[in-house]
């Protein structure tokens, strides 16, 4: 029997159950993604409805022994994050993404304070743009790396064009991801590849016979997604999580290849509505 | 084999909303027992609805013409318009206020996270009313959720495109509710959209 009582957290996502109940799926740091039974509180006299919304801190309380628990309380902690048009939209698709990334019942301390960071700072912003933007890269990245599927952006591989020059064919080294060059971007297998042959801006999709060629194994080989092109500050923007005007366009390509590895292929709909607000302006 | 017809008219009342096996059986047999005529004309009343009616081709509201009754009153201002999330929402507004102008019915809210899109929600439908360039102020009576709020916001965003003045309806304390068992965001908006006192 798992009791929990008046931890904080936020409401992702409500659903009708049955005629007068809710199914209610929380987010807390130390439970992460939980889906609760509120029973009655469908009805008008209910406690719990008006609460039950999200971008409204909250104290939960839940108990229950199987899969499905039952909420036995919701307290406000707090105004509710004051959230418009495309910040809403915005504040959507963090849900969206929790919902369909996060594995349900684990501990996500960071992502939830990420997650209440980025509806505080989407409710200061203004318009749409690079701040908004950057806010959403920021809870990209916080979420992937929590889930350990966070490619390591500071460093490449180096792909030896010269034989001679290095210990046989199979050349292929791990360094430091330079600022100044462009790199090759594979969201499969999490890294980068620097090739140095490639002078004339050529992409590697273009080459897929690389990998034969050279007799190294780190190319696209069996696998579907495309390969990005991305200059090296923009990987270095993505690993220390600070981004300029000139990174948040490709860290967003970048960002979209990774998610769109784990999402399967159902499109996300908050993706839409943002996109409607952005055409607006 | 004999309690065939009983049986499905059981299965049948069971579609009724809060309906459970126990009160279905004990809504069939009080109409076979007490009530045939009521039951006969509850079946073909039924049958006719099912068959005929349909949405308004202006608001999509329930009707059985193809425009219904107040879309096609010559009394309704035509260059006001209110959104609403349902039906029934129509029948509490008609009910409760003056409203003279048309409707426009939903039929649900943006719910992104189930799958409800603009698209699936038919917002295209309610965009080219605008376009068509009669109504010249729309007020939006979505429920006071966060997703009527998303739905609220969106369609503000198209009338405001297609140049239509754009109002909301008020949030506040319901009659005969209490202060100190207010929510804190209704509480919160109620008093800072505060009215002077006057006269």
């Amino acid at each position: 029997m798992q009791r929990v009582q008046f931890l904080a957290g936020f409401v992702l996502h409500t659903r009708a159950l049955r005629e007068t109940s809710l199914l209610v799926d929380v987010l807390t740091p130390d439970y992460g993604v939980t889906r609760l039974v509120a029973r009655g509180a469908r009805s008008s006299r209910s406690r719990i409805r008006p609460l039950a919304q999200p971008f409204q801190p909250l104290l939960v309380s839940w108990s229950g022994a199987h899969e499905l628990k039952t909420l036995t309380a919701l307290e406000e902690q707090g105004r509710s994050y004051a959230l418009e048009k495309i910040n809403l939209a915005c504040a959507y698709y963090l849900n969206e993404l929790l919902l369909r990334l996060l594995p349900p019942d684990q501990p996500c301390a960071t992502v939830f304070a990420r997650y209440a960071a980025s509806l505080a700072e989407l409710s200061t912003v203004k318009s749409a743009g690079a701040t908004i933007e950057s806010i959403l890269r920021h809870f990209e990245i916080e979420l992937l790396d929590s889930m350990g599927l966070l490619p390591n952006f500071a460093h490449c591989v180096r792909v030896q064009s010269a034989p001679q020059a290095s210990e046989g064919a199979n050349s292929q080294r791990f360094s430091p991801v330079s600022a100044t060059a462009i790199y090759n971007f594979y969201p499969e297998q999490g890294y980068a590849i620097e090739d140095d042959r490639q002078t004339d801006g050529v992409d590697f999709a273009q080459r897929p016979a690389l990998s034969a060629e050279k007799g190294t194994n780190v190319i696209n080989e069996g696998f579907s997604s495309p390969v990005i092109k991305v200059s090296g500050s923009t990987l270095l923007a993505l690993a220390e999580r600070q981004f300029d005007d000139k990174s948040l366009q490709e860290a967003k390509n970048v960002m979209r290849s990774l998610l769109a590895l784990h999402l399967g292929t159902r499109p996300l709909k908050t993706r839409e509505m943002i996109a409607f607000y952005t055409k607006a302006d | 084999m004999a309690d065939t017809l009983l049986q499905d008219l059981v299965d049948g009342l069971r579609c009724l909303p809060g309906v459970g096996p126990k009160s279905a059986q004990r809504m069939a047999l009080h109409l076979l027992q007490h009530e045939r005529d009521a039951g006969s004309r509850l079946g073909s009343a039924l049958t006719l609805a099912m068959q005929s009616i349909r949405h308004c081709s202006q608001c999509r509201n329930f009707t059985e013409d193809t425009v219904c009754g107040i879309c096609s009153s010559s009394e309704r201002d035509n260059t006001q318009l209110c959104v609403v999330e349902s039906p029934a929402d129509v029948m509490a507004l008609e009910k409760a206020t003056a409203f003279g102008g048309q409707y426009f019915v939903l039929m649900g809210n943006l719910s992104p996270l189930d799958g409800v899109g603009p698209k699936e929600l038919g917002l295209d439908v309610f965009e080219q009313r605008l376009k068509a360039g009669i109504v010249e102020e729309v007020t939006l009576a979505t429920n006071p959720t966060v997703e009527g709020l998303a739905t609220a916001n969106y369609l503000a965003e198209i009338a405001q495109r297609c140049g239509v003045r754009v109002l909301q309806i008020a949030r506040g304390i319901p009659m005969g509710g209490e202060l100190e068992f207010a929510d804190g965001n209704t509480l919160a908006i109620a008093f800072s959209e505060r009215n002077e006192v006057t006269g």
